[in-house]
């Protein structure tokens, strides 16, 4: 690895005399020259140069201190003022023996002679004359007095610490060197900070003590960027460039040698690259100013997003929460209802059972009552054959009981008929009947009762009074009906039974001579032929049985129960059947 | 004329003791009582008989059902029968209504309903619908005798006994041997009844059995039949002659 010069680098920092006329210069020129009595300090070349040196016009100066120096009435105090005028142009002119034959010129007697001293050794420094130059610096520095003679302590510092660098005496170099950035760091020059961080780098990397080194480069070149003083920046960005070549980093060498170049050519047209860079600044500025502006309206954007989906979110989740409910509501109650219809069937079962039973207990007391009632009607019927005509009490007894035993018969037939007619369990069949041949039938068992009242029948049935209909259910509500006409009709009265064809209907009619009924009765009646009804009386009960029992079972055969009747005028059942 | 034969398939005496004397009193005549299933099946084969009244329980089993199941299934001994309930009971009547022809008797019962529920059996059974409707002069076709119904009361006519058949209106007079039988149906009913079994026109208003006809004088316009009937024949009716291998 070849280590590049670091001399390449700025190392001279000649901040004493040159580059400016600082204002503590200014202020000890100006008071020394106060002290010069006369109005030599008026003389127009002594005042040019004078001016024209405060305003760095080197030239000027140089044409002005000269005209004044070959005035034979020259003020030799002046003349030793002008001397230092004409010295410093010249040092900045880089005409160094000139500028040390003014330097010389000046007496010891010179208020800031440590200044001229000082600047004597900066002539010699650039003339190469280091060891002499030194001897200076370490003359000025412990001359002391620096504010008074206008001269910067960390300068001379530095300067001496260059000059040991430059003799390789790197421990005394270090010394002054640190010194000096010490000092430096106090004054808050950030240009003069550079420039030591950079001497001081430059010290330990021509020790190849690159950790010392390095950290230092790194500070100036940071410094530098924070400054608008190109010279520096490209000198750090330089130093970098060398630095990371030399370790290897060649791509951030790179980067700095770029920045380098830029600087470089910087430096020859700084004010456009100022303008341009304030430009860019501006227009940065705009485009991030832009893209904020991008940003704060994306930014807007996505909380009205944010908000608008959160609105929507919040819609979604209530109406779904309002989905949920009702959901839940409806199951619950169809739970509720699945729950009401288990029991109502459970109980209409249980109902059903129980109605069943009770249908089919009916069925078998009725039935097997009925059979002992029968047998007892027929050993009555035997019975009164064999009692003698002439015992009229027993015959008389025996007939009652007959009547008992018939009637008794005739309910349990009927509760019988109605309890297979709700059980569903009667034999129904409906056929082609002739009422000629039937009527007769049911009539015949009658026949006693009537004789024993002295009715009289008349019956009316034509051959053609055929009628669709179950024959036995037919009968039931014809014997219901005889059995309810022939009970009140009175003695002597008359029964007229009469089949009439209307229309598609066969008319069945049968009418008593009896008291007939009001019509407050004729409603109960009717109202018991539709309806169970608890409250009828016991004399009434066999009745009602049979009125509801005709009525469904003339509703069964398709035709219909009618009763009519008015007070004093008799009963008329009408039983209206299908035509077959 | 003769009376016709019920037998009578009844468990309980009682029972039949009711049912008997009502057959009787009213001209019947009892071929035999059977008391259970096994006597009917022995009566029905060795008894004849024109109709069976059945009860449907012989003791506790339903076996008056299957007396008749069997009675159906025999064309040669099939009978017109009435069953004997005292229940409407459907689970027996969904059994026994598949029985033909399908009449009942519910106990107890009157002599009327005795008498309708033969009646209606024979009807069915012989598919001679409200033929016995009327009280008198009513009839109906067997195989080889007339049901007639006299005074309310079902009789047998054989059809060997009728010499011949005289029309008079609505009415038909059979002739037997020594009585007359006035029934209600046209000549020409008659006609389609009785010319399967050997009768023959001889006359706008007579119908003759061949079987009974000893002699046809045609001069006299005249046809001498056994038992001394003579009846007569008109020329219309004269080319009969030549179906008959008397002459």
């Amino acid at each position: 690895m070849t280590r590049l010069a670091i001399s390449l680098l700025i190392l001279f920092f000649p901040g004493v005399l040159l580059s400016q006329v600082g204002k503590e210069l200014r202020t000890q020129l100006k008071y020394h020259l106060q002290q010069i009595p006369g109005g030599d300090r008026a003389e127009f070349n002594f005042e040019r140069a004078y001016t024209y040196f405060l305003q760095e016009q080197d030239d000027s100066t140089i044409i002005y201190s000269g005209r004044y120096l070959s005035k034979k009435d020259r003020n030799s105090q002046l003349a030793e003022f002008v001397h230092y005028f004409r010295g410093r142009s010249f040092y900045n002119k880089g005409l160094y023996k000139d500028a040390g034959g003014d330097f010389a010129n000046i007496s010891k007697n010179f208020p800031l002679y440590n200044l001229v001293h000082a600047s004597q050794a900066e002539v010699l420094f650039k003339q190469g004359e280091y060891d002499t130059a030194l001897t200076i610096y370490l003359n000025v520095l412990e001359g002391g007095d620096f504010e008074k003679n206008a001269i910067s302590e960390s300068s001379i510092n530095h300067n001496a610490g260059i000059c040991y660098m430059l003799k390789q005496d790197y421990e005394n170099a270090e010394k002054y060197l640190l010194r000096s950035l010490d000092q430096q760091l106090k004054t808050k020059d950030t240009a003069r900070i550079i420039g030591g961080y950079i001497d001081v780098a430059n010290l330990y990397y021509e020790q190849y003590l690159d950790d010392k080194a390095i950290p230092n480069f790194v500070k100036a070149y940071e410094l530098a960027y924070q400054t608008d003083d190109f010279v520096l920046r490209r000198t750090a960005a330089l130093n970098m460039a060398v630095v990371e070549e030399n370790r290897g980093n060649l791509e951030k060498s790179l980067a700095f040698r770029k920045e380098y170049d830029q600087w470089k050519d910087s430096t020859n047209n700084q004010e456009k690259v100022w303008e341009i860079a304030q430009i860019e600044k501006r227009h940065l500025a705009e485009t991030k100013q832009r893209e904020i502006g991008l940003l704060q309206k994306k930014t807007r954007l996505a909380e009205q997003e944010k908000e608008l989906k959160a609105k929507e979110r919040n819609t979604i989740l209530i109406g779904a929460g309002v989905l949920l409910l009702v959901l839940v509501l409806i199951i619950y109650f169809y739970y509720q209802k699945i729950r009401s219809s288990a029991i109502i069937a459970e109980q209409r079962e249980s109902l059903d059972k129980l109605n069943a039973f009770k249908n089919r207990l009916f069925s078998i007391v009725s039935h097997d009552l009925r059979s002992s009632v029968h047998g007892l009607r027929r050993s009555t019927e035997q019975l009164r054959d064999e009692v003698p005509s002439e015992n009229a009490q027993l015959k008389s007894l025996v007939n009652q009981q007959g009547a008992i035993a018939n009637a008794t018969y005739g309910m349990l037939d009927n509760l019988l008929n109605w309890a297979l007619l709700q059980s569903d369990e009667i034999y129904f069949h409906a056929e082609k009947i002739s009422l000629k041949r039937l009527v007769p039938q049911v009539v015949i068992n009658y026949q006693p009762l009537l004789d024993q009242k002295n009715i009289s029948l008349s019956t009316d049935v034509p051959a053609d009074g055929k009628i669709y209909a179950d024959n036995d259910s037919v009968k039931i509500v014809l014997r219901n009906v005889l059995d309810n006409a022939i009970k009140f009709t009175p003695e002597n009265g008359s029964l007229d039974i009469s089949a009439k064809v209307e229309g598609n209907q066969i008319a069945l009619r049968i009418k008593d001579s009896g008291p007939g009924m009001t019509s407050e009765q004729l409603a109960m009646v009717i109202d018991q032929s539709s309806q169970v009804s608890k409250e009828s009386g016991e004399e009434r009960s066999g009745t009602g049985l049979g009125v509801r029992l005709c009525a469904s079972f003339m509703s069964k055969n398709n035709g219909s129960f009618h009763i009519e009747s008015e007070e004093g005028a008799g009963t008329t059942v009408i039983l209206r059947f299908e035509k077959a | 004329m003769a009376n016709v034969r019920v037998l009578v398939i009844e468990d309980r005496p009682e029972e039949s003791d009711v049912l008997i004397p009502s057959l009787e009193s009213n001209g019947f005549e009892v071929a035999a009582i059977a008391r259970d299933l096994k006597e009917a099946f022995e009566r029905m084969h060795d008894t004849p008989f024109d109709i069976a009244i059945v009860d449907v329980y012989l003791g506790d089993t339903p076996d008056g059902i299957a007396f008749a199941e069997s009675l159906n299934a025999q064309p040669n001994l099939s009978k017109p029968f009435v069953f004997l309930t005292s229940s409407k009971d459907r689970s027996i009547f969904d059994r026994a209504k598949l029985t033909k022809p399908f009449a009942f008797l519910l106990k107890p019962f009157n002599e009327l309903e005795l008498l309708y529920s033969l009646e209606m059996a024979v009807e069915k059974y012989y598919d001679d619908e409200d033929a016995l409707e009327s009280s008198e002069n009513a009839a109906v076709m067997a195989e080889d005798h007339l049901f007639i119904k006299k005074k309310g009361a079902l009789n047998k006519v054989w059809l060997k006994d009728i010499a011949y058949v005289e029309v008079d209106e609505r009415y038909c007079t059979l002739y037997c041997d020594d009585t007359k039988y006035v029934v209600m149906k046209s000549l020409k009913q008659m006609e389609q009844l009785l010319s399967p079994h050997g009768f023959i026109r001889t006359h706008r208003k007579f119908l003759a059995q061949k079987a009974m006809i000893e002699q046809i004088i045609l001069g006299e316009d005249t046809v001498i039949l056994k038992g001394g009937h003579s009846i007569p024949i008109s020329d219309s009716y004269k080319d009969i002659t030549k179906t008959l291998n008397i002459l």
